[in-house]
């Protein structure tokens, strides 16, 4: 096997709180990306999957703290100096968020946006980078580069800044994506346009992706394997091709329940009870097990370890059970 | 609960009516030529993406707009115009209420849910004592009801806004996006919650979405809208298995379901 990409030991971030105590936003995340794969990071509010990547990016709010281990081809993320993390940041990891236009100066100009960083960092000449930034930009799917590269953020859609910031992450070459909800904001048809590119850009690279979503089906069509959070921590990781038949996790059970299918209308959707809490409002046993039909007391009071099962691996103690029964209702 | 709710059945009949509607913002033709029917009782679902004029429509139901043509109707009322005086505007808040995709900026911050609730009772006359009861229907507990809008989670609050509309008896219900901002596992309770109180009070919906899964859950018909044109209308079954237009099928093969490939 290669060496990975990216490895998370452990990894527990805790919020210093006010009155002197600390919250737990994300507990014990073990996880492991190959070069060139792609992995969705899929929960709802609360799971801890934005939290994961700001870890990995150490972009941490000020009062937070991460402890365990990030590894990123090998070296240590958190043990890094200010020298090391700003090349890290440059030229490892490239990060695509939820809403460009939150994340690109609306004063200045598309090319001066895409150029800055190479001009700034990478010492390339300002013609050079904008022709670069040009051909990338066709890459993604742009007409009229250069046009677009003399107009401002306000002057394009919400679909073609996307676009944009894809291309100004691409034109750093990082071996690495982080993408955070980065089509949730968009239509549909574009939706679709973008995480195509996404794809294409990922496999001609063979650069990681971390997707992070709260759509699982779209996670299922963008990744190989998908982790599913809950509380801050992972509560099952199997590939894409199987989770639809084999998830066994009562939590990824239920999200497949709750989403409403464009191919049918069900009866009545199976909703999960209750609303999907953080971890700091947890209690010792495990987090879902308030919400959980198949919950026991025993559940309620010692956390389950992440275990093997089914070609996949999942955190729950009555796993096997719930497994038996649910194949005997179907048999 | 439907006599407690007070949504009654319309006696046959077209809970909302639109024919040649028209809404121009200078030359921008946002909504064009648009005819619809919501039925008594019945589920219309408004589907566009971005800058398809669904949310221009849902403005003009509520006289946020002024229509720059045609006309709306709803329980066969003319609302085209401004409501002339409070009396009317009374009458047309119990004919249609609105919830919005955020109810966060839509409920006074200062109010828990049991004041915004007996406040709309109080306006339109109603026994404060229903106060309970739409609070219990919409699945508040008693502890939720007596919060502020910021000691609850959206779906919470998005609760509260139901509960407020309903709390006018209207006829007919307008969901703008107001379920699309909800994490999964809550967006399947009030999608069902939605479902219960059709059923049981008669209310009719009309639904505006960019997703086609909730539509079709909730919805009987779906009306497709472009650019502020009608792509397509009619049965959600229909409408949505056998689409007629290319850009129907676009919407709907856009849509990630289990097997869906990126590229395409």
């Amino acid at each position: 096997m290669t060496a990975p990409l990216l490895e998370l030991s452990g990894l527990t971030v805790d919020v210093a709180t006010d009155d002197g105590g600390a919250r737990t936003l994300l507990e014990g995340v073990d996880l492991t990306l190959a070069p060139g794969e792609a992995l969705g990071l899929v929960g709802e509010s609360g799971s801890g999957k934005s939290m994961t990547m700001r870890a990995v990016t150490r972009l941490l709010p000020r009062a937070a703290s991460a402890t365990g281990a990030i590894r990123f081809e090998g070296a240590d993320v958190l043990g890094m100096n200010a020298g090391e993390l700003r090349r890290y940041r440059d030229r490892g990891v490239g990060l695509v968020f939820q809403d460009p236009r939150a994340h690109i100066n609306p004063t200045r100009r598309i090319g001066a946006f895409l150029v800055e960083a190479l001009v700034r960092s990478r010492g390339v000449g300002r013609r050079e980078a904008l022709a670069r930034a040009a051909a990338v930009l066709a890459e993604v799917g742009i007409d009229d580069p250069q046009r677009r590269l003399g107009q401002y953020p306000h002057e394009v859609s919400g679909g073609m800044l996307q676009r944009v910031m894809i291309a100004s992450v691409l034109l750093a070459e990082p071996r690495l994506i982080l993408a955070d909800e980065p089509t949730t904001a968009l239509d549909v048809t574009i939706q679709r346009e973008v995480v195509a590119i996404l794809d294409r850009m990922r496999r001609e690279r063979g650069m990681g992706m971390v997707f992070i979503t709260h759509d699982l089906d779209l996670a299922l069509a963008v990744c190989g394997r998908v982790a599913v959070m809950y509380a801050g921590r992972i509560v099952e990781l199997r590939s894409a091709d199987t989770l639809h038949e084999r998830a066994a996790h009562p939590y990824t059970l239920g999200l497949l329940g709750s989403r409403p299918s464009v191919d049918a209308r069900a009866e009545r959707l199976t909703a999960i009870p209750g609303r999907p809490v953080s971890a700091f409002e947890s209690g010792p046993g495990c987090a879902f097990a308030p919400r959980c039909s198949f919950a026991t007391a025993g559940c309620e009071s010692a956390p389950p370890p992440l275990a093997d099962f089914d070609g996949g691996v999942v955190r729950c103690a009555r796993v096997q059970e719930i497994h038996a029964a649910r194949m005997e209702t179907k048999a | 609960m439907n006599a407690v709710v007070g949504c009654g059945v319309l006696e046959g009949g077209n809970a909302v009516e639109a024919r040649g509607l028209n809404k121009h913002f200078k030359a921008h033709h946002a909504v064009v030529d648009l005819d619809f029917d919501v039925p008594a009782g019945g589920s219309l679902g408004i589907v566009g993406e971005s800058g398809s004029g669904k949310t221009t429509i849902a403005r003009m139901l509520v006289g946020l707009e002024r229509p720059s043509g045609g006309t709306i109707a709803v329980t066969g009322r003319d609302r085209s115009r401004p409501a002339r005086g409070a009396k009317e505007r009374g009458r047309r808040a119990r004919e249609l209420q609105i919830v919005f995709q955020d109810p966060y900026t839509s409920l006074d911050p200062s109010q828990s849910a049991r004041a915004a609730v007996e406040e709309v009772l109080r306006h339109h006359r109603r026994p404060l004592a229903l106060a309970q009861e739409l609070v219990d229907q919409v699945g508040l507990t008693e502890r939720q009801s007596r919060a502020r809008p910021r000691d609850l989670s959206g779906g919470q609050r998005q609760r509260v806004a139901i509960a407020r509309a309903l709390a006018a008896a209207p006829k007919v219900l307008i969901l703008d996006e107001a379920v699309s901002a909800l994490d999964v596992s809550i967006q399947a309770q009030v999608l069902n919650l939605l479902a219960d109180i059709r059923a049981e009070t008669g209310i009719a919906y009309l639904l505006i979405s960019h997703d086609l899964a909730v539509v079709r859950q909730l919805c009987d018909t779906v009306l497709v809208l472009r650019r502020g044109r009608v792509v397509e209308q009619g049965e959600c079954d229909r409408v949505l298995d056998d689409p007629a237009e290319d850009y129907t099928r676009a919407l709907r093969e856009a849509v990630p379901v289990p097997g869906w490939t990126v590229g395409g």
